[in-house]
């Protein structure tokens, strides 16, 4: 009996930070994608895109031996900006355009920048990684790496910060305003372009985040590394239910959890269909709550 | 009797005809002066015209559902590329089948059909996944909706890639007949335009498109939503299902790769262009998009200087103009080119202004 707690409790630990460092790159996307949705109603498929931004230019600084110090800033800034000039070009002569346009506009954008990354930077590019990247501590017959502990608490952290910066800041408060009843907050003397720049750059802020997270463990960026996470934080968004920025970290962990239980509790021959398994689980859960997990219910159905 | 009858019969061959007229313009080009396939001397090749039609029943496949109900679905290249699986695997010659992919039933294994019993087969299967997956996703509305879809197409492309014994995985199937004739495709795309004009001016299509506007007036009047849209869900799968059997059966060899987020992609900018809410914006979007690409697709391969840098190939360069066209578009013409009413709506309002003015 005392010999299965102990090999279950490490093994536990170790699988409970695999789900939560998983959760938190789907987490910090969602976030960012909840943010543009709740305001301005755009499905942001360009997200992914802005990922692998923060990618590349990670790639590109420390091809020129930049240190470290310097990367992780500019590896945040640049998927920010890239994300404010995304909103200036594309997005702002469609504002108040419906769902469906938006929608469409930003597939558009998602497209143009994978074959711009095709044809400026072609194949993968290996990030050369420091060796810190690979410590682990050890529990019990298990190991844990480092950087996912540190992934978690960083996530975490940003989580915090940015619950303080939309519950105490004037523009936060504004900006969570937008997210109820755009229209009144702009008659409240609120002003829409600030807002709406404001939630771009912090959506391009946390796909920086992310974008050091998921490349320091993929260890390579490709023009089309973007697609795979954009379309799970999607999902995340949708289990957390719509519109809600609680409801996005929460579905990013959700998902994250849900990944791990089924790589663990898969059969080998069943392991390759896994996400195949996590998308039904999540088309389950919405069967039960159309809503999402937190979100409250709107629409006909 | 009444006016939705006079709808049906008449108006809706009406408009089926005129756009049917074009794509046999388009056929009569392809026999007579395509020939072979390579483009030395015409513009357009053969191949490009088949390709042109099977895009047609793909696009109009999609406007059945997207285009009456108003939720853009990124998931129909699943059911798309079900069917090419289910008929490529269906007609792919017995002597090779049990290489190609050994996990087939031992039935399967043994015969094959040839292009219709397997394009007929592949909708059936399509048909009755496009229930299952309807039945379940189209409880959710709106953007809900949108990206519920869109796992769909994720979940067939994990399918698609993991199924090693069937599928061939990444390395994908090959060894299928070229059996999609020119005619075939042809006839197919009319079929497609005939289903979905009638569709269109149908009870449940014209409920559809009330729903499209505003659901929730729609439903106050008595209109079920939900059913119509498995309805037009449904039906629009199986065209899609047709043309993906088709499509499969021309290129002789698919992979996951040619059912994700590049042709879907595809599918929806030939769509928009044109105009969503229309079958004749949906067939003249596909028109467009393909005279651009094979005017754009000889430039791929060559190379730029930018002077700070110097680029081999522009790959996918059609991509970029495909963008520039749906933006364009976005920007100043969100209906589409065709706009809102159907070319035969707009040709009739034109000849009865200039009889007025007469």
């Amino acid at each position: 009996m005392m010999a299965v707690i102990a090999v279950t409790g490490p093994y536990l630990v170790q699988q409970a930070i695999n789900a939560l460092s998983l959760g938190s790159t789907y987490a910090l996307l969602a976030l960012g994608l909840a943010m543009l949705f709740s305001i301005m109603g755009l499905i942001n498929f360009a997200h992914g895109e802005l990922l692998v931004i923060g990618g590349y230019v990670m790639w590109a600084l420390l091809e020129h031996g930049v240190p470290w110090p310097a990367v992780i800033p500019l590896t945040l800034l640049a998927p920010a900006l890239a994300a404010i000039a995304m909103e200036r070009i594309a997005f702002r002569p469609l504002r108040g355009a419906s769902l469906v346009t938006l929608l469409i506009a930003s597939f558009a954008v998602s497209l143009l920048l994978q074959t711009v990354f095709q044809i400026f930077a072609g194949t993968d590019k290996g990030i050369e990684l420091p060796s810190w990247v690979d410590d682990v501590v050890d529990v019990g017959p298990y190991t844990i790496s480092v950087l996912k502990i540190v992934m978690t608490g960083l996530t975490l952290l940003t989580l915090l910060l940015l619950t303080l910066f939309l519950k105490r800041t004037l523009l936060g408060i504004a900006m969570r305003a937008a997210a109820e009843d755009f229209e009144v907050t702009r008659l409240m003397g609120v002003r829409a372009n600030a807002v709406v720049i404001a939630a771009f750059a912090l959506s391009g802020l946390l796909a920086g985040l992310a974008s050091l997270f998921y490349f320091t463990q993929s260890g390579s960026v490709g023009p089309f590394d973007g697609t795979e996470p954009v379309v799970k934080a999607f999902i995340a968004v949708v289990i957390g239910g719509l519109g809600s920025l609680t409801g996005a970290v929460v579905g990013g962990f959700a998902l994250g959890i849900t990944e791990v239980v089924l790589d663990a509790a898969l059969p080998a021959g069943a392991q390759p269909f896994g996400t195949a398994f996590a998308l039904l689980v999540v088309i389950a859960i919405l069967l039960l709550r159309p809503q999402g997990l937190v979100g409250r219910p709107v629409g006909l159905t | 009797m009444s006016r939705p009858w006079r709808y049906w019969a008449v108006e809706s061959a009406a408009g089926s005809a005129l756009v049917a007229a074009g794509l046999a313009l388009v056929f009569l080009y392809g026999v007579l002066w395509a020939g072979g396939t390579t483009r030395h001397t015409v513009l357009f090749s053969k191949d490009t015209i088949v390709y042109f039609f099977i895009d047609v029943v793909l696009v109009v496949g999609l406007q059945i559902f997207s285009g009456n109900s108003g939720i853009l679905s990124f998931g129909h290249t699943a059911f798309i590329g079900t069917a090419a699986y289910a008929a490529s695997l269906l007609s792919i010659d017995v002597a090779l089948k049990s290489y190609v992919s050994p996990g087939l039933p031992h039935y399967l294994e043994t015969h094959s059909v040839g292009l219709v019993p397997a394009t007929l087969l592949a909708v059936a299967l399509v048909g009755i996944l496009a229930l299952a997956t309807g039945l379940v996703v189209l409880r959710l509305d709106g953007a809900s909706a949108v990206i519920a879809i869109l796992a769909l197409l994720l979940i067939a492309n994990v399918v698609f890639g993991a199924w090693t014994s069937v599928t061939r995985g990444a390395g994908g199937l090959y060894g299928m007949p070229e059996s999609t004739t020119i005619g075939w495709a042809f006839g197919t795309a009319v079929l497609a335009v005939v289903v979905a004009r009638v569709f269109k001016d149908s009870r449940t299509g014209l409920q559809l498109q009330g729903s499209r506007e505003d659901a929730f007036s729609a439903a106050a009047v008595g209109v079920h939503v939900r059913a119509a849209r498995l309805r037009a869900w449904l039906l629009s799968a199986m065209v899609s299902g047709a043309g993906g059997a088709l499509f499969a059966l021309k290129l002789g060899a698919i992979t996951p790769s040619t059912f994700y987020l590049q042709e879907t992609f595809t599918i929806v900018v030939m769509l928009v262009i044109g105009g969503m809410t229309t079958v004749s914006g949906a067939v003249a979007g596909v028109a467009v998009v393909t005279f651009v690409r094979e005017v754009v697709k000889p430039y791929e391969s060559r190379s730029l200087d930018l002077g700070v840098m110097h680029v081999d190939r522009l790959t996918n360069l059609t991509n970029l103009a495909l963008v520039a066209l749906i933006l364009a578009v976005l920007f100043f013409r969100r209906e589409g080119l065709v706009g809102r009413s159907e070319l035969d709506e707009s040709l009739r309002r034109l000849v009865r202004r200039g009889s007025r003015n007469r």
